[in-house]
């Protein structure tokens, strides 16, 4: 099928079934799924300023499906997720105008890439480490928990932090924390994803669970809703500058529905560690895809 | 019938009553408005991003309150 606002043929049924895949693992772990479709995309010979702004218009659906399942579960912390709105719409902003300056300077493919390839390795080799260390304990302590994490450090000191005004986080389960830190945590996650075309969750979910202490499952609900307003901005911008092709969104999305729904299901049968593990196992798989495409 | 199996089966239902809308829709998004998408992105880049995001939020909100609808109908029966 000939998709003329981004100029590039390509299979529907192809692009359906990377939606579908990444709808199952953003509905399961969180995430937009941006740092799989992305990688995907650019190697089917996307253009990378098409893949940023499309990848990010079929997130916005996709993560509204998810998240009204994860409502439905009690797994969104509103009150978290709209404090980090303050820091991700301006994070976003500045991403999006590094993507432009990039591209007028003729060098966004090379950054894009590499950027894609060293955040998703760190990510992969962390999340993998902590959470088999978390299961590991609760497997030798045989505690009966839902969730355990094994590093804990940064989450404590960031508590510590006392910069008024302090606030309260009930789902979370967090009785004190600067306003202050959520919103810079939620600035930095925004230029992420500006700058990537991603959600942002890849990079949100862990730092949701291991700076600021939330638990695993409510860190991937409230995560969603994060993605939804940080996507839904993302796309905006995007598009009036020309990034976007709605209708290759639009298909993918048809995939990425169902996925969602299925993924986001799947976390109630699930304990928050092995989460976190499949997440740590799926990331590298765009890492590779993205240094493959640059290499070849 | 154990309440695991009524949940799976209940779930099923709904997945495949989201499924079928969700193909239509994009058949009719496809039929109606690829030709239409293409030529707002040549002349009216505000209007294609309003348009464009609306329909993908359309496909995320409204054809699962149209399935928890259906469901809602179905139990009733």
């Amino acid at each position: 099928m000939n998709f003329p606002v981004a100029g590039v043929d390509i299979p529907v049924i192809y692009l359906v079934l990377i939606g579908f895949i990444v709808g199952v693992l953003a509905g399961f772990y969180g995430v937009g799924g941006g740092s799989k479709t992305g990688p995907l995309m650019l190697f089917i010979g996307v253009k990378a300023r098409f893949v940023i702004g499309t990848d990010l218009a079929h997130m916005v659906g996709k993560s509204i499906v998810a998240l009204r399942r994860h409502h439905a579960l009690g797994h969104v912390d509103m009150k978290l997720a709209i404090l980090m709105t303050l820091g991700t719409i301006p994070g976003i902003e500045v991403g999006a105008n590094i993507v432009q300056i990039l591209e007028a300077a003729g060098s966004l493919d090379l950054f894009f890439s590499v950027s894609l390839i060293v955040i998703l390795s760190a990510m992969s080799v962390f999340v993998f480490w902590e959470s088999r260390k978390a299961h590991k304990l609760l497997r030798e302590d045989d505690i009966d928990a839902r969730d355990v994490v094994a590093f804990q450090g940064v989450s404590k000191r960031v508590k510590t932090l006392r910069l008024p005004p302090m606030i309260s986080l009930k789902t979370s389960g967090i009785k004190e924390i600067s306003v202050w830190i959520i919103i810079l945590v939620s600035f930095a996650t925004g230029v992420l994803t500006g700058f990537l075309g991603v959600g942002g969750g890849f990079v949100r979910m862990p730092v949701l669970v291991y700076v600021l202490g939330v638990p695993t499952h409510v860190a991937v609900g409230t995560d969603l809703f994060e993605i939804v307003i940080s996507a839904g901005y993302g796309t905006f911008t995007h598009a009036l500058k020309g990034n976007v092709d709605f209708l290759m969104a639009l298909v993918m999305h048809t995939g990425a529905a169902i996925g969602a729904q299925i993924g986001a299901t799947l976390t109630k049968y699930v304990r928050g560690p092995r989460i976190r593990q499949v997440f740590g196992l799926f990331l590298p798989v765009g890492a590779i895809l993205v240094l493959y495409t640059l290499l070849t | 019938m154990s309440t695991r199996r009524k949940e799976f089966l209940e779930y099923s239902l709904e997945i495949l009553i989201y499924f079928s809308l969700v193909v239509v829709y994009f058949f009719l998004v496809l039929a109606l408005l690829a030709d239409p998408l293409f030529s707002l992105f040549q002349s009216d880049l505000v209007f294609y991003s309003v348009l464009g995001l609306s329909l993908l939020v359309g496909q995320g909100v409204l054809l699962e309150y149209v399935t928890s609808q259906i469901i809602k109908r179905i139990k009733v029966r």
